[in-house]
This record gives C-alpha cells, sequence and structure tokens, in this order.
C-alpha cells in the first residue's frame, strides 16, 4: 500500500505555527491531511509576511489562491466568500491552506503583490471570477474575462450559459502608459504603428514605437497577446493579456459530477493528458481517503512518466522550430506517435484518453503494453542524443538561448515557478522527491538542474528529464512484472457496474502532483453531494507565464520567441 | 518523362473551371487557426508520419493573407471570437473554412458563458470534423471532402 505521508509533516507544522505565530490564528484545523489557518481579512498581510519570513516556517512559494463563494452551501456560513491562500514551504516541505472569509458586501482583502510577485495575477483573476476587491493591488483588473464582461462568473448566482456576446477590444495602453512613464518615456513620445504611416520615420529617428503581438501570431500559439514598446528592436516595456482561451472549466465543473470531471482535466494541459487525470483522481482519493493498490501506483507512475516524456517533445520540438530547426521537431515527434499508438490500443483515443477513474483504472490493459512501452523508450534515446548533437553545440542556438530570459531562483520561486523552470535556475525542487506519492521514493531518478536559469537551461532540463522518466519507467514496469497477480475476487463479492457513486465527506482539499510544467494542484471543495461545490486548478503554466514581463523587457522581440517557447505555455492549462 | 513528353507541342483544351479548380483543390494553402487540444492533432496530421502534403496542404501560411483555407482547431471563446472574424475578413478571396473537432463545430461540452458555441455563428464553414480531438485521418477526410467541394465550384460563382 501506498502511504501519504503528508499527515507527519503538516501536524508538525501545525505545531509549529500555534507556538510561532498563534496570535493572528482564528482557527487551526487539519482536514483529509490539509492544514487550514483561519486569519481575520485585516491582519492577513502581516500574518503571510510573518510566515514567509519566519526561519523555521519560511513558506516562500505561493502556490495559489482560490476563491469559494459559499451562497449555496448548506449550513450556511455566516460569512458569504472565502479566499484561500495555499502556501508552500519548499526547504521543509510542509503547506498550509490560510483562509480569509468575508461578508457578501463589499468584499476586501489586503493585496499581497509586495510580499509574492505571483499574487499580482492570482489576486487579479479572484477579483475577475468572484469580484473581491483585493485593496492596494497595482492594477486590479479582469485577468481572464474581457473587458466588458458584467458580473464575475464563478459566483455560484451566475447562471452557467449566461452568456454576453461579444467583447470590444482592449487597447492596453493605459497599463503600457504607467510603465513608459516608470522609464521617463511618456507615451506621447511613443510612436504607435499600424494605423499611421509614420512607420518609417518612427525607424529613422531611433523613437520607440508600439507592436502588438498576438494573439494570431505563430510564436504565441494562437492564445496569448502582447503589447510592447521597442527601441529598435529591444523591448523597452512589455504587457501580456491572456484569457484568450478561457473556456470556464471550473465553472463547468461545478455542473458535472465526481466522475465527469476527468475528461475536463485532460483538457488542460493537452500536451500531457493522462497527467492532469492522475492529479485530479489522486485529490479525490485523498479526500475519499482510498489506498489504492501497490498495482495501480505503479502503473500510473508509468503513464505519468510516459505523458512527461510527451509533454517534453512537445515543448521541445515548437521551440525548436520557432528557432528555426524544423529537423529536430519531426524525430521528436515521431516518438510521441509512438506513445500515441500505445495510448489508443488502450483507451481507444489518440490524444484525450480518460481513462483513469477515481481509485482505479477501468480495465485491465492489453497483454503487450509492457513490450509496447518497452520498445519505444529504447527507441528514445538515439533520438534524444541525435536532437542533442544537433542542437547542444549549435552556435544559432547558443545565441537565441545562452543568457536569454534569465531569471534567479529567488525571483522564479516569487514568480511561483515549479517543474522544470525552477529547477533550471538550479533550484532542485521536485515533488516527486520532496513530497513523495506513489512510491517514487523507491525508485532510482536524479532531478536535473540548471545553472543559469535561462532558456537554453530550461531546454536541456527537459531533454534530460526525458531520459530520467525512462529510467522511471524501465524500474516501474520490472517491479511490476515481478508483482504476483491480483487474488480472484471473493465468492460474492459484488462488482460494480460501470461507475460507483462517489460522493466525498464535507470538506476541502489540496493535493498536488508534479506535472510536466511543475505543480499541477488541485483545490477541491466538497459539499457533500455528487458535484464538486468548487475546484481550482493550480495551473503551472499561468504561474511560469506571469514573469514575461520580467524576463523578457530589455531583450529583443526574436528573444521574446525563444522564452515563450522555452516557458512551455499550454492553453488550455493558463486560461482554463 | 512528365506529360509533355507525351503530349510535344500540341493543345489541351479544357473548362476554365476545371482547369483552375484543379489547381485550387490540390494546393490549398492552410491557416491553422489553432488554439487548443486539436492543434496537436494538427501537428500531427502535418507530422512526418501522417503528412498532410500527400493531400498538397503542406504549406502551412503564418499569415492569412497568403492563405486560402482556414483551419479552426480548438475552442473558440467570446473574447477570442473578434480575432477569429478578422482573420477571416483578412483572407482573400477564393476561401474556405474547416473547423476542427467538437468545439468548433458546436462547443462541444464547453457549454457555458464564455465558449462561442460554433464557429458557424462568426464565419461561414465548409467543413465540420466531429471528434475531440478528431483524429488525424479525419482531417484527411476533411480536406478531401473540400478538394470534391472545391471541384465543383464555377469561377463565376465568386464574381
Amino acid at each position: 500500500m501506498i502511504e501519504n505521508n503528508s499527515s507527519t509533516t503538516a501536524n508538525t507544522c501545525k505545531d509549529l505555527l500555534a507556538l510561532q505565530i498563534g496570535g493572528d490564528i482564528i482557527a487551526l484545523e487539519e482536514t483529509n491531511g490539509t492544514l487550514f489557518a483561519t486569519v481575520a481579512p485585516d491582519s492577513l498581510h502581516g500574518f503571510l509576511a510573518k510566515i514567509r519570513d519566519n526561519q523555521v516556517l519560511k513558506f516562500d512559494l505561493l502556490v495559489d489562491i482560490a476563491g469559494v463563494d459559499t451562497l449555496l452551501l448548506t449550513p450556511a456560513l455566516p460569512d458569504r466568500f472565502q479566499v484561500v491562500y495555499i502556501l508552500l514551504s519548499t526547504v521543509f516541505n510542509h503547506r498550509l491552506c490560510v483562509k480569509v472569509n468575508l461578508g457578501a458586501e463589499n468584499p476586501s482583502v489586503p493585496s499581497i503583490c509586495g510580499l509574492y510577485k505571483i499574487a499580482n495575477w492570482l489576486e487579479r483573476e479572484t477579483f475577475d471570477q468572484f469580484g473581491i476587491i483585493f485593496a492596494g493591488h497595482p492594477n486590479l483588473k479582469r485577468l481572464l474575462n474581457f473587458k466588458n464582461f458584467v458580473g464575475h462568473p464563478l459566483r455560484k448566482d451566475y447562471p452557467i450559459d449566461k452568456r454576453q456576446g461579444f467583447p470590444e477590444s482592449e487597447d492596453l495602453l493605459d497599463e503600457l502608459k504607467t510603465k513608459l512613464a516608470r522609464l521617463n518615456r511618456p507615451i506621447d513620445s511613443v510612436k504607435i504603428t499600424g494605423c499611421t504611416n509614420e512607420t518609417d520615420a518612427a525607424m529613422d529617428d531611433n523613437v520607440p514605437f508600439i507592436v502588438n503581438i498576438g494573439p494570431a501570431h505563430p510564436i504565441v500559439h494562437g492564445i496569448l497577446r502582447l503589447l510592447t514598446a521597442v527601441e529598435g528592436e529591444t523591448i523597452i516595456a512589455l504587457v501580456p493579456e491572456i484569457g484568450y482561451l478561457h473556456r470556464g472549466v471550473e465553472k463547468s465543473i461545478e455542473n458535472s459530477n465526481w466522475h465527469q470531471v476527468v475528461p475536463y482535466t485532460d483538457r488542460l494541459n493537452y500536451a500531457s493528458p493522462m497527467m492532469n487525470n492522475i492529479g485530479y483522481c489522486k485529490a479525490v482519493e485523498k479526500m475519499l481517503g482510498i489506498t489504492i493498490s501497490e498495482r495501480n501506483a505503479l502503473y500510473r507512475i508509468v503513464f505519468c512518466e510516459l505523458a512527461r516524456i510527451m509533454d517534453h517533445l512537445l515543448c521541445s520540438g515548437p521551440h525548436l522550430i520557432d528557432l528555426g530547426a524544423l529537423t529536430p521537431f519531426w524525430y521528436l515527434f515521431q516518438i510521441r506517435e509512438n506513445i500515441y499508438d500505445i495510448m489508443e490500443k488502450i483507451s481507444g483515443a489518440r490524444l484525450t484518453y480518460s481513462c483513469v477513474r477515481i481509485g482505479a483504472f477501468p480495465y485491465p490493459f492489453y497483454d503487450a503494453f509492457f513490450d509496447d512501452v518497452e520498445t519505444v523508450i529504447k527507441k528514445l534515446a538515439p533520438v534524444i542524443d541525435e536532437v542533442r548533437r544537433l542542437v547542444e553545440r549549435n552556435r544559432i542556438f547558443f545565441d537565441r538561448c545562452v543568457d536569454i530570459g534569465k531569471i534567479s531562483t529567488a525571483d522564479a520561486l516569487a514568480y511561483g515557478f515549479t517543474g522544470p523552470c525552477l529547477r533550471a535556475t538550479g533550484y532542485a525542487y521536485d515533488l516527486r522527491k520532496a513530497q513523495p506519492y506513489y512510491g517514487y521514493d523507491t525508485l532510482d531518478f536524479d532531478v536535473v538542474v540548471g545553472t543559469n536559469g535561462d532558456t537554453y537551461d530550461r531546454f536541456f532540463v527537459r531533454i534530460y528529464e526525458i531520459i530520467e522518466s525512462a529510467k522511471i519507467i524501465r524500474q516501474a514496469i520490472k517491479r511490476l512484472k515481478e508483482l504476483p497477480p491480483d487474488p480472484p475476487a471473493a465468492e460474492g463479492a459484488k462488482k460494480t457496474k460501470g461507475f460507483k457513486k462517489v460522493a466525498p465527506p464535507t470538506g476541502a482539499v489540496y493535493d498536488a502532483t508534479e506535472a510536466a510544467n511543475g505543480e499541477l494542484g488541485f483545490y477541491i471543495v466538497s459539499d457533500g453531494s455528487a458535484k464538486p461545490y468548487r475546484m481550482k486548478v493550480r495551473s503551472p503554466s499561468l504561474c511560469n507565464y506571469s514573469a514575461i514581463e520580467q524576463l523578457a523587457e530589455g531583450a529583443m522581440i526574436a528573444d521574446l520567441v525563444s522564452i515563450i517557447g522555452s516557458l512551455n505555455i499550454i492553453g488550455g492549462e493558463i486560461d482554463r | 518523362m512528365g506529360i509533355e513528353t507525351a503530349f510535344g507541342q500540341s493543345w489541351i483544351t479544357a473548362r476554365i473551371d476545371d482547369v483552375v479548380n484543379w489547381g485550387r483543390a490540390n494546393s490549398p494553402w492552410p491557416y491553422v487557426f489553432g488554439t487548443a487540444c486539436c492543434a496537436i492533432e494538427f501537428m500531427s496530421t502535418a507530422a512526418s508520419h501522417f503528412d498532410i502534403s500527400r493531400f498538397g496542404a503542406e504549406n502551412i501560411r503564418w499569415t492569412p493573407r497568403q492563405a486560402d483555407m482556414l483551419i479552426v482547431a480548438g475552442t473558440i471563446s467570446y473574447k477570442q471570437a473578434p480575432v477569429l472574424k478578422r482573420i477571416y475578413e483578412q483572407m482573400c478571396e477564393p476561401k474556405w473554412v474547416i473547423a476542427v473537432g467538437a468545439c468548433a463545430c458546436s462547443g462541444g461540452f464547453y457549454n457555458n458563458y464564455c465558449t462561442v458555441q460554433g464557429i458557424s455563428e462568426i464565419v461561414p464553414v465548409d467543413i465540420f470534423v466531429p471528434g475531440c480531438p478528431p483524429r488525424a485521418e479525419a482531417i484527411f477526410d476533411a480536406v478531401i471532402k473540400l478538394q470534391k467541394k472545391i471541384s465543383k465550384e464555377s469561377v463565376l460563382d465568386r464574381k
């Protein structure tokens, strides 16, 4: 049986919290292995600052901010809204959810942008979806929905199918104006191209001008928009806009039952769907108190690592295409195609499998599964080798990647980086090692780290992680083969046909897995019914992309291509 | 050893429709408006295993002004919709639209406040491809169906 060891760390963390910073906490409770501390809105900022800087707590990573509208909960709560700050200490490996209760009238809470840089976007998202005001936020605008959207869609009194027609386009000039003012560059001195015939003049005079990139530009993968002010080819200011693929996943999930959520998770990070399925099921299992069998756990490891390989292949290939290297893409994609074949034999689908169920897998896998996986793994090494030889010492690749989009570990943590992007800065944090699940701690593999935190490192962390994943799969398969067959079901045991009804007990849980892009987490609130009351997806892409301003300002436009490629932006995950 | 050696310096007579449509049908230049999962499946379609160039549609353009086949692969949200419409308007005639996947066809299972329930609300669609996401073969099928459709057109249709 695979035990989840997070409860022990939570206990010590609970004691430490009470001991160190007892005063601010109204209530401290542990449900489903998740530690919740309730604080008053006024003391929130001070409390978070204390636990961030406290030497024995050190909550250095703000994982997510989840809003909850408790309107339909029974029994009714005195305060309508909750804002939950999910924190992680990467040093001591403990987690904490800080809960703030807010009334229905003008819900307002102090902004924590000054403490964690990622809070900027997460607060904007919560404002957008719930209408909660973050006092002191420098730019409290909608993040996912369009500007003239009326109402807040994740409030329980917003009907799911209330559509609002087509948006006005947002020029983003107001944000750019503030940024340029900070650089002592008033907007009047900047030429706006595209609507005048002064483009050439602007070039000659070396006057900064404005270039809009996206959302239909090939480098931004159809879903991002960037407004840049450039001087020559250097970006002096940049304003990102996201939300073009916001498809209301979280609202739809609230209207589906627990099993129907699985297909929605497939389409979050569609480069590695299986991993999302597993992440979601693991969170619900934690809520239900289910421990899965060793066989299932090992199978899940195999699928997770296959998905990681798929994701890294898909990130690396198009990244190289964006830089002008088409050949490696064909090599890399062929392996993906081989993995598709295996997954198709299992689930019938090539990309969106949905073949993980809460508690187990729905059916036994075909006989030659292990042989097929081993064949793919064998093919993998020469391909990776070939691609490495094509780019590793390639002058052009060097010039486009080394020292481009550099970020320090401290900044990366402030922006909520996890996964390969964090490891590229030289910080060896991997949930598979730090908070092992499914028995990852018993497998032999290395955490790949970079040194510089630049685009080159991010690329190669992914490439070498593919090799590590292959190592894990080999060991997991070896162990699966050695497992004794399951004992036959006892006489008279009831066999469930179709889906078993799932209704986790009332409460909330946060659970995370190490997905291909970083920490993929699910904050789930259950009211004991057949549908999730609220589910917040912690998306690694969103956090990684939130640093784009810092990464790209001062770089050239061509570098932007390289930076976005190396961050691996997956629209379904970033916008949900 | 092409057709020219067999015929020498001779004449061929044909209807102008046939000649034009033959050219148009066999080299549709796609602009891939890929937003979501279906775009990943389109990558498969374009990659070496399936190879869309067998149907003359491998010349993927990154600007709508050079393309004549708009492939909408992925969910279109209301925020994205004006962008799609503008892309369509920027394309030169003649132009055709393929809606790839359940989301582009009907909104798929995103029946909610922010998803357009089918791109036919915004742009005229020639071929709908079902699937979530459709397999590469389904996209080929759409291209072949479009080729058949093109070959039945008349140059006088788009005066």
